[in-house]
C-alpha cells in the first residue's frame, strides 16, 4: 500500500498524538515539526520499499523524533501497524530514541546528537567508492547543529566529495530548554553550511511541493558538493495550541482537554482517503 | 610493535580492498607503504576523533573493515560516545587503535598518558580489547583481526623487543607463559610491553615465579582464568594502567568470585596523573610499577613463606 505524502504526514501526526498519549512519551513537538520532511521522503523521494534490498539510506539523527519514523515504516510495510502502539511500552523494541535492533527499516540508531551525520558520510563515501545510485538522507535537528561532530562531518563531507549526502534540518528554532537563538544563537544558519561548502536550499519545511522540489535537486547534485536542505518548520505544526510551545518538547497529550482537542484538531483535516484506516 | 602493525595492515590490504584504514592526521613515516601501494585504502581523517569514529562505524555498516587509529586517548576517550553508540552497538567491523598505551609518549605530558583507557574500553559492551607484550603477539592478533568482524580496541606500544621466543597459537582470552617452572606458587600476570618489566624482574629474583602475558583483556573468561590461577598463593598483576577497573579489577573479581585462596599484589598506576615528565622507564618508576617494584613485591612475598 502507497501512500502520498499528505497522507502519510497525516497518519504521522495522528498515530504520534496516539502514541504519545497511551506511552507517556515525550517529544511531540519534534515529531510534528518533522512529520512533513519524514512523510516526503518515505511516499517516494527517497527510493525506499519495504521489498528491496537496495535502499536509500534514511537516517534520523534527531533520533527522538522516531515516532515519526516508525509511523512511516509501519505505513510502508516494513512492519505491523498494531506495533505502534507498544512505543515506550516495558519490552517493547520501539525505543524513545530510534533503534535498528528488531525494527525492519531503521539502519541507524540513534538518540545521542550529532552522531548521525558522521555515520551518514561513512556510508555516503562507500557508496561512491563502490559507484551505487544510493542517496544517503540525514535528518538533523537545529538544536542537533550545537554539536560539534555535526561541523567535523561537514568538513569531511565537502573533503570527500560526498554529493551523494542530502542533509535536511529540521529548523523549528526551538531546542530543548528555550528558542535556539537564546540557547545557542545559530543564524546566520544557511551562510555557515555554505561557507563549508555545502550546497544550501532553504525551503518551507511544511509545504510538501517546496520539500519534494529541493530533494530532487539535490538528488541530481552533480557538483562536488553535499547538499542541506534547511527546512522552516515550526515545532507542534499541526496541533494550534502545540505550536512553538517549549512545553511539548516533553509533555505528552494527557487525558482531557489536551489529547481530545488534539484528536478534533487533526481529525478535521483527515485526507478522506484514510477514513476507516486508523484502529483507534 | 608499531611497525609490526604497519606491515600487516599493509598485508592485510593487498588481500582484500575493502579494508580501509583512517588515521586522525597521524603515522608520520609509518604509512608511506600504504599510501603508495593502497592510496584508495587510507583515508586521513584529519584532527576530528568523533567524526572519524562514526564515519569508521558508517563504513563497516556497508561491509567494510575499517581500523581507525590514532595515538594516546585520542581514538578512545576523545571519542568515547561513538565507540560506544555508534559502533558497539552496531556491532560494526571497527578496529580502534591506538598507539601509545600507558606511558609510551611519557614525555609529551600527562593528555598523552593513556593510562585508564583500559579500564574504560573494559566497562564497554560488545568490544573486544587486546594489548600485545610484543611484535609476536602484535602480529597473531591482527590475524585474527582481519578475520573476526566486530568492534575492538588495540592498544599498542611502539617498539617492544620480542618476548616469546616462538610464534603464538593464538585464541581470544588465552593465557600465554613467558616462564613457566614445575611448582611455583607465585604468578606474574601482565600485558603489553611492561610485561619485560615483569621477565626482568622475575630474573633478578632467580626465576623464583611464572610470568604469564594476558594479551586479551575482554573477553576474559573468568572460569579460564581462575582455572588458570588456582594453583597459585600469590598472583602479582602488573599494568601500565589505573589499578581502578583494568586487569587487576579482574583478577581480584576472578579470585573473590570462585572463593581461590589467592592473594592478589596489584602493581598498577595508583590512580592520579602525572604532572611530570619522562620516558616510559622513568614515569614507571615514578608511578611504582617498574622492574624494580616487581622485585620488591617478589621479595616480600617470599619472605612471608
Amino acid at each position: 500500500m502507497n501512500y502520498n505524502s499528505v497522507e502519510l504526514a497525516w497518519l504521522i501526526r495522528r498515530y504520534a498524538i496516539e502514541m504519545t498519549h497511551i506511552s507517556h512519551g515525550s517529544h511531540i513537538g519534534s515529531v510534528l515539526s518533522v512529520a512533513d520532511i519524514i512523510a516526503v521522503l518515505y511516499s517516494g523521494e527517497a527510493n525506499i520499499e519495504a521489498s528491496n534490498v537496495d535502499n536509500d539510506v534514511v537516517i534520523l539523527s534527531k533520533g527522538h523524533a522516531g515516532a515519526a519514523l516508525y509511523v512511516a515504516l509501519a505505513f510502508k510495510g516494513f512492519f505491523e501497524k498494531k506495533y505502534l502502539l507498544t512505543h515506550y511500552a516495558n519490552g517493547s523494541f520501539l525505543s524513545g530514541h530510534v533503534s535498528h535492533k528488531n525494527v525492519p527499516g531503521i539502519d541507524v540508531s540513534t538518540g545521542s546528537l550529532g552522531h548521525g551525520l558522521p555515520i551518514a558520510c561513512g556510508i555516503a563515501f562507500s557508496n561512491k567508492r563502490d559507484n551505487t545510485n544510493k542517496k544517503i538522507f540525514v535528518i538533523i535537528g537545529d538544536g542537533e547543529c550545537d554539536e560539534g561532530s555535526n561541523w567535523e562531518a561537514a568538513l569531511v563531507a565537502y573533503k570527500f566529495q560526498l554529493n551523494n549526502l542530502i542533509v535536511i534540518i529540521d529548523r523549528n528554532k526551538m531546542a530543548s530548554l528555550d528558542f535556539t537563538e537564546n540557547s545557542m544563537p545559530l543564524e546566520p544558519l544557511a551562510d555557515k553550511w555554505r561557507s563549508f561548502n555545502w550546497n544550501v536550499i532553504e525551503v518551507d519545511g511544511h509545504n510538501h511541493i517546496e520539500l519534494k522540489k529541493a530533494i530532487n535537486r539535490a538528488k541530481q547534485n552533480k557538483t562536488s558538493f553535499p547538499t542541506v536542505i534547511i527546512a522552516s518548520t515550526i515545532k507542534g505544526k499541526g496541533v494550534k495550541f502545540m505550536e512553538n510551545n517549549i512545553l511539548w518538547h516533553y509533555r505528552f497529550p494527557h487525558d482531557g482537554d489536551e489529547y481530545e482537542n488534539a484528536v478534533k484538531e487533526l481529525d478535521a483535516c483527515m485526507p478522506e482517503t484514510l477514513d476507516g484506516i486508523t484502529d483507534f | 610493535m608499531r611497525n609490526t602493525f604497519f606491515t600487516e595492515l599493509h598485508y592485510g590490504i593487498s588481500k582484500s580492498k575493502d579494508i580501509y584504514f583512517l588515521t586522525g592526521d597521524l603515522g608520520f613515516g609509518l604509512i608511506n607503504d600504504i599510501e603508495h601501494d593502497f592510496p584508495d585504502n587510507i583515508l586521513n581523517m584529519g584532527i576530528a576523533e568523533q567524526n572519524m569514529m562514526g564515519f569508521a562505524a558508517g563504513l563497516a555498516l556497508t561491509g567494510k573493515k575499517v581500523f581507525a587509529y590514532s595515538i594516546g586517548n585520542f581514538s578512545t576517550i576523545r571519542c568515547l560516545e561513538q565507540i560506544r553508540n555508534d559502533i558497539c552497538y552496531h556491532d560494526a567491523d571497527v578496529k580502534i587503535v591506538c598507539v601509545g598505551g600507558g606511558y609510551t609518549y611519557g614525555q609529551l605530558g600527562m593528555s598523552h598518558h593513556a593510562t585508564e583507557d583500559i579500564s574504560i574500553m573494559r566497562a564497554i559492551p560488545n568490544l573486544e580489547i587486546f594489548a600485545p607484550c610484543d611484535d609476536i603477539e602484535c602480529k597473531a592478533i591482527m590475524d585474527y583481526l582481519f578475520l573476526k568482524k566486530g568492534p575492538a580496541y588495540l592498544r599498542l606500544e611502539r617498539n617492544t623487543p620480542s618476548l616469546h621466543s616462538d610464534n603464538i597459537n593464538f585464541s581470544v582470552g588465552r593465557l600465554y607463559y613467558l616462564k613457566k617452572n614445575i611448582n611455583s606458587k607465585t604468578l606474574i600476570i601482565s600485558y603489553g610491553s611492561i610485561v619485560s618489566e615483569a621477565i626482568k624482574a622475575n630474573e633478578i629474583c632467580d626465576n623464583i615465579a611464572d610470568v604469564a602475558s594476558c594479551p586479551t583483556i575482554k573477553p576474559l573468561n573468568s572460569d579460564y582464568v581462575a582455572g588458570f590461577i588456582q594453583k597459585y598463593k600469590n598472583i602479582i598483576c602488573v599494568e601500565e594502567n589505573n589499578k581502578c577497573g583494568g586487569l587487576n579489577s579482574f583478577i581480584a573479581q576472578c579470585i573473590a568470585t570462585h572463593n581461590l585462596h589467592i592473594q592478589l599484589s596489584v602493581i598498577a598506576i595508583n590512580d592520579f596523573y602525572s604532572s611530570i615528565v619522562g620516558d616510559q622507564n622513568y614515569l614507571r618508576n615514578a608511578s611504582g610499577i617498574s622492574c624494580d617494584h616487581i622485585v620488591k613485591e617478589l621479595k616480600r612475598i617470599n619472605e612471608n613463606k
